[in-house]
């Protein structure tokens, strides 16, 4: 009954439009069978098939007349096509290669189309540029650590046992012309900030406070041999209480 | 009626097709009788000759490049045995709503190296009991027939259907009936040893009607029916299965290059054909 009432609503056509038809079968035999299938109801002049997720199991055949494609509604319903009943009826668009031929077709739309798609591909080029944005920082992160930890430790860790976390870092290694202003600016962009001291009688060296010991923790390890000036990797610990 | 003329070919549209091969389209030409197709100069992967009045799959020229050849609503009954030879590559095969009847007659097809998809579709072939079991046995290369895949399951179950010679004989006593293919030399000799002896019937005609009979028979079922048919001495009803099998073996023996002697006996043949059946020496001379 219901297919009754669908029949009348799609006007006779060309093309007719296949669904239920296996998905298993790959997209260029599936055009070859449809092809040898249809073919003895008239010349074909095209097999639309496409194996995205919308079109899986479907596909439209342009027949060359309106009757060959009304003979193979007729007589190919409910073939069993790969081991599936084939469900067809008309198209409910006139193909382009036929709106080609009768010169009713409109260039825009294909146009636009073209733009959708072009307009996809730029899309997933950002995408693939902001992915390869961050491998420079991390490589540079992972990199820096290792080569200025040596020296570093080398140079006046060994006297002195490390110091315990405390809310104060001590920095040392400072060029000899640095300022309160600058380290500030530099400390500055880590939550628990509170303030800079430098002392007057030895150039070189600073404390610098934060809130409580987790903050100073994130800042020293993010800012551990940052480099004021080349030759002067930054070295930091925590202060002593 | 249109034969199949080098103009044809030259005339008819040629043009990449919808799956991307190089087509001929020589659809609904009304032709009778496959010929020149060598003026294709092997350009082509796929011929269309649907729509046409072909009654014998022959005379092919050797097409290297031809892969596909669609032959719908046609009336194919018969298949050149040596196909195999000059469709090296032919991997599809469309012979949806053709007349061919009977198994044996798909028997050529095993010759094509490459034959992956065939359709038997609208043929009484079809029809017949076990009719995909023994296409499935003799066309190793199958992959598709008739728009369903051959599953090894099914090549197993053929085999073991086929096995016995018993059921290879029943099928092919059907056709042998109807139509004889060619027979072996020393077969033929050994029944005419043993028919020489007994050299006893009411007329010559008669004489040289068994005598053909039973040197184009198949199987030594056929030698004993014919001698139980003489014996039994019911010549009316035997006179007339003997009269199509002569009809046919013409026909089969004039597409056969047999040695003088045969073709002797075969226009003598001929001859007591056309005084009995006007119809069929017309259509033989067509052919």
């Amino acid at each position: 009954m219901s297919e009754v009432n669908a029949t009348p609503e799609i006007p006779q056509s060309n093309t007719i439009y296949i669904n239920n038809l296996n998905e298993k079968i790959k997209i260029d035999e599936l055009k070859k069978s449809l092809n040898a299938v249809f073919t003895q109801f008239g010349k074909i002049l095209e097999v639309l098939a496409f194996k995205t997720l919308k079109h899986k199991g479907q596909a439209w055949v342009v027949f060359e007349d309106a009757s060959s494609a009304s003979n193979a509604l007729r007589q190919m319903q409910g073939f069993p096509f790969y081991d599936k009943p084939m469900r067809i009826q008309y198209a409910k668009t006139k193909s382009d290669i036929i709106a080609k031929a009768d010169g009713t077709f409109v260039p825009r739309e294909k146009r636009k189309r073209h733009d959708d798609k072009a307009k996809k591909r730029k899309d997933q080029h950002d995408a693939n540029l902001a992915g390869m944005g961050l491998n420079p920082a991390y490589a540079g992160a992972y990199g820096a650590a290792p080569a200025i930890a040596y020296p570093g430790g080398a140079k006046s860790m060994v006297p002195e046992a490390p110091a315990p976390p405390n809310n104060i870092l001590f920095i040392q290694n400072l060029p000899n012309d640095s300022t309160p202003m600058m380290l500030q600016m530099l400390f500055l962009q880590y939550p628990g900030f509170k303030e800079v001291r430098m002392v007057e009688t030895k150039p070189g060296i600073a404390f610098v406070e934060y809130g409580d010991e987790m903050q100073s923790t994130v800042a020293m390890q993010t800012l551990q041999g940052f480099k004021i000036t080349p030759q002067n990797p930054m070295l930091i610990t925590y202060a002593k209480k | 009626m249109v034969r199949l003329t080098a103009d044809l070919i030259w005339k008819s549209p040629h043009f990449f097709n919808t799956i991307k091969e190089r087509e001929l389209d020589l659809r609904g030409n009304k032709i009778a009788v496959i010929e020149n197709l060598g003026a294709t100069e092997d350009q082509f992967d796929t011929i269309d000759l649907s729509d046409n009045e072909i009654v014998k799959l022959e005379n092919v020229p050797y097409l290297n490049r031809l892969g596909t050849m669609l032959i719908n609503n046609n009336r194919i009954t018969r298949i050149n045995p040596n196909i195999g030879e000059f469709l090296p590559n032919l991997h599809t095969l469309v012979l949806t709503n053709n007349r061919i009847v009977n198994l044996v007659e798909i028997d050529p097809l095993a010759s094509l190296p490459k034959l992956h998809f065939l359709s038997l579709l609208d043929n009484n072939i079809t029809k017949k009991p076990n009719y995909r079991l023994y296409v499935i046995n003799n066309l190793k290369s199958l992959r598709v027939l008739d728009f369903k895949k051959v599953k090894n399951k099914e090549r197993l179950e053929a085999k073991n259907l086929f096995a016995s010679k018993e059921v290879i004989e029943e099928i092919q006593r059907t056709p042998a009936k109807t139509f004889s293919t060619g027979e072996t030399p020393n077969v033929s000799e050994a029944i005419e040893e043993q028919q020489t002896p007994k050299v006893v019937a009411p007329t010559p005609e008669q004489i040289i009607a068994i005598k053909a009979a039973i040197v184009n028979s198949q199987t030594l079922e056929e030698v004993a029916r014919l001698e139980k048919a003489l014996k039994s001495g019911q010549l009316p009803a035997d006179l007339i299965s003997l009269s199509d099998n002569i009809m046919l073996d013409n026909v089969d023996e004039k597409h056969e290059d047999m040695i003088h002697d045969d073709r002797s006996q075969a226009d003598g043949k001929s001859n007591d054909t056309q005084e009995q059946r006007n119809t069929d020496s017309a259509s033989m001379e067509q052919d």
